[in-house]
């Protein structure tokens, strides 16, 4: 789910590569047999020269960065990458005037694309612009009919991206027609065997010139049989931290909610494993990252929370009422509105001082390789054996969060086994390469539950938010009060967890056995707690390891969050 | 020919640095709960514009939806940047008239638009003050084509009496 800026324009088009051997008046007339006409507009040519920082951060961030040269105007340009379609591209595109003399710039005049560069500031990413490819497109312009009706632009492009050169049939959409996109996409197919190209001219410009985009390598940090816990708990925060890194562009872009989500989910593995391999970490580390992590991951999910919460209002909007649906708007406004002050604490925090001071200490710590055993003593275990240990103790600490939240069935209980089953999940994550393909699998069971039980969350936020947003809503607006009390009955069945749906998720998670470290009495060794983690551990109970089985006393230790 | 000029509801404060780009600053919640029964003033008041014709600035744009559905719920929204905030008042005029309807709703911004209205009631040499408050319409009447100088103003509501005007 994407999140534009609204002076963003959206584009709808859907494009063909031209095979080498096909005259593209042959695509054009399978077009027309479709139903459609042309009529000739005439020609033009551009020059694209495509902008990013020597690490790419505008294509990390989701963002193509263009200066277009079109006979002597020129315009900066800014398009999101991602379409927000599978069927065609679908994304938006910001515009104004280009600054005077080549990046990079210090700053730009306000503008569209001046005000959606602005959270990337901190980065001092207009600073870093560097041209990174350049395309030249001449181009043969067609209206696009419908009967008489004008619904788009057909574009035959020659593009010259040095040293290669193609040529693409563009159609773009202007005035509805929704269904024209699907009819050309399937009449090229069934008749020419065309697919529809997905990449981007930006793209096909760097393969030509043999430029690989940038990936997220995290080969460095592979995992090997040989590792001790304290090279285990290294390389998780090297793996997650690169993570972090890579997503803190499109944090602070916001054009696509996915990358705050991401962001935020390293930042939380970050912090869980200084807890759950506690005895690889020394001490100092431990305490120094975890409260820079948690207090980094509080705004981060400030804002994801805004985002899922937006989400399920669209879905909602779907199913929703006529006389709803003003409600459903408004409300919807409201919470865009409170995200957009949320995003703009974020990157106040994501330009502090302390995060910069955080992310130096964290990449030297990396840099540094492991820590010598005499810092971390304990961490000196081979993993495969510190492993079953670990998830067993975490496991546990789930099976008692379980049984509370099915005694008591109170959102806070459920919150709870939520954390607590979050971070047996990861425990078996963080291992899962030395533990095997078991573990991934219950790793993939558990967050089955996880995801249950954080959609439930989910309603409960939302239903608060909701009430809120009610006691505003005038008197006087029958419709809207009638449609908001309407939409809480909604939520208010939604937020009612039945003990067997709770119990089910729970048997799903915990079935058929599968990893080696699940049962407690076994590998694991059950009062073993204490000497793995750095928390308190949990009162570990050796109870018969049956799958499903919950363990019924003890504290309910995993809550902290 | 009858024009109305209205102003887009309360939004976001300008210099909000959530909103960095001016354009981007959306209605909030109180505007829009404002703006509703101020439109349905408007309803109750017959207005019946043939065209509506929004300034494309986010906030413009939703005040101008809200308009149409209490107004006139068929009607397309067509936007013209001539309604900008910095536009030319000819433009703007220009804009109205190319539509060639009868009744027209204007959707934009202030200073704009008060400039907007002493233009087409005195023309371009003299000015009249006006006080149009966000969500406000005015209503002037050409008794022929729409000139600068050539209108009369029929009347100027401010939102509070809209509101008042809806729950009578």
């Amino acid at each position: 789910m994407s999140h534009s800026s609204p002076s963003g324009v959206s584009e709808r088009e859907i494009k063909f590569r031209v095979p080498e051997n096909r005259d593209p008046a042959q695509i054009r007339d399978v077009i027309e047999a479709a139903g459609f006409r042309f009529e000739p507009t005439g020609t033009i040519a551009h020059v694209d020269r495509y902008l990013d920082t020597d690490d790419w951060d505008l294509y990390r961030a989701g963002l193509a960065l263009r200066l277009r040269d079109d006979a002597g105007r020129v315009r900066l340009e800014a398009k999101s990458i991602a379409s927000t379609s599978p069927d065609m591209l679908e994304r938006t595109e910001w515009s104004q005037d280009a600054p005077v003399g080549d990046p990079p710039w210090e700053a730009l005049d306000p503008g569209p694309v001046a005000g959606l560069l602005q959270p990337l500031q901190g980065l001092r990413v207009l600073e870093r612009l560097q041209i990174r490819a350049s395309v030249t497109n001449d181009r043969e312009c067609f209206r696009w009919m419908r009967g008489d009706s004008v619904i788009g632009l057909l574009t035959v492009d020659h593009v010259t991206a040095p040293p290669a050169s193609f040529r693409e049939i563009e159609l773009e959409l202007k005035n509805g027609a929704e269904d024209a996109l699907g009819l050309v996409r399937t009449a090229v197919h069934e008749q020419l065997g065309l697919e529809h190209e997905v990449r981007t001219k930006l793209a096909a410009a760097l393969e030509a010139a043999g430029v690989p985009l940038p990936e997220r390598d995290e080969r460095a940090f592979a995992l090997n049989p040989a590792d001790r816990l304290l090279d285990v708990a290294h390389k998780i925060f090297g793996r997650h931290l690169g993570r972090l890194l890579w997503n803190e562009p499109g944090s602070r872009l916001g054009i696509d909610s996915e990358h705050v989500h991401d962001m935020r989910v390293a930042a939380r593995r970050l912090r869980t494993a200084l807890e759950v391999v506690a005895n690889g970490y020394p001490d100092a580390v431990r305490e120094d990252f975890e409260t820079d992590l948690r207090w980094i991951g509080r705004r981060l999910g400030r804002v994801r929370d805004f985002d899922v919460a937006l989400d399920r209002l669209v879905e909602m909007e779907r199913d929703a009422a006529s006389f709803e649906r003003p409600a459903l708007r408004i409300f919807r406004q409201s919470l865009e509105v409170r995200r957009a002050r949320r995003r703009l604490r974020l990157v106040e925090r994501l330009d502090s001082e302390r995060f910069g001071v955080f992310l130096v200490k964290a990449r030297t710590w990396i840099e540094a390789g492991p820590p010598g055993a005499a810092t971390v003593p304990e961490g000196v275990m081979p993993a495969y054996a510190a492993a079953p240990r670990i998830i067993g103790r975490w496991m546990d600490a789930t099976r008692e969060a379980y049984d509370v939240a099915l005694r008591t069935m109170e959102p806070e209980d459920l919150h709870m086994l939520r954390i607590a089953a979050k971070r047996a999940r990861y425990a078996y994550e963080y291992f899962a390469e030395l533990e095997g393909p078991l573990a991934q699998r219950r790793a993939k069971r558990i967050a089955g539950l996880q995801d249950f039980l954080g959609e439930h969350r989910d309603s409960v936020e939302l239903l608060r938010r909701m009430r809120r947003y009610a006691r505003t809503v005038p008197h006087e607006d029958r419709e809207l009060v009638l449609g908001t009390g309407s939409l809480l009955g909604h939520l208010e069945r939604s937020v009612r967890m039945r003990r067997s749906d709770l119990r089910d998720h729970w048997e799903r998670a915990m079935a058929e056995g599968g990893a080696r470290s699940e049962g407690c009495c076994g590998a694991v060794g059950g009062a073993v707690g204490g000497a793995v983690g750095g928390a308190p551990p949990p009162a570990v109970r050796c109870a018969t390891p049956r799958p499903g089985s919950p363990i019924a006393d003890g504290p309910a230790s995993a809550r902290e969050s | 020919m009858d024009l109305y000029i209205v102003r887009h509801a309360i939004a976001v404060e300008r210099g909000d640095p959530a909103y960095p780009w001016d354009d981007d600053r959306p209605l909030t919640p109180e505007g829009i709960h404002k703006f509703r029964l101020a439109a349905r003033g408007l309803e109750k008041l017959d207005v019946r514009p043939d065209h509506i014709l929004s300034s494309p600035l986010i906030r413009a744009r939703q005040t101008a939806e809200i308009l149409r559905d209490a107004v006139a719920p068929e009607l397309d929204i067509t936007y013209s940047p001539s309604l900008k905030p910095d536009s030319d008042f000819g433009d703007s005029l220009g804009a109205v008239a190319a539509l060639g309807a009868k009744t027209v709703a204007v959707v934009g911004h202030e200073p704009h638009l008060s400039g907007f209205a002493s233009y087409l009631l005195c023309g371009p040499r003299q000015s009249a003050s006006i006080v149009l408050r966000k969500g406000a319409t005015a209503l002037v009447h050409f008794p022929a084509e729409p000139a600068p100088g050539l209108g009369f103003l029929e009347w100027l509501l401010q939102p509070s009496v809209l509101r008042r005007i809806a729950g009578t």
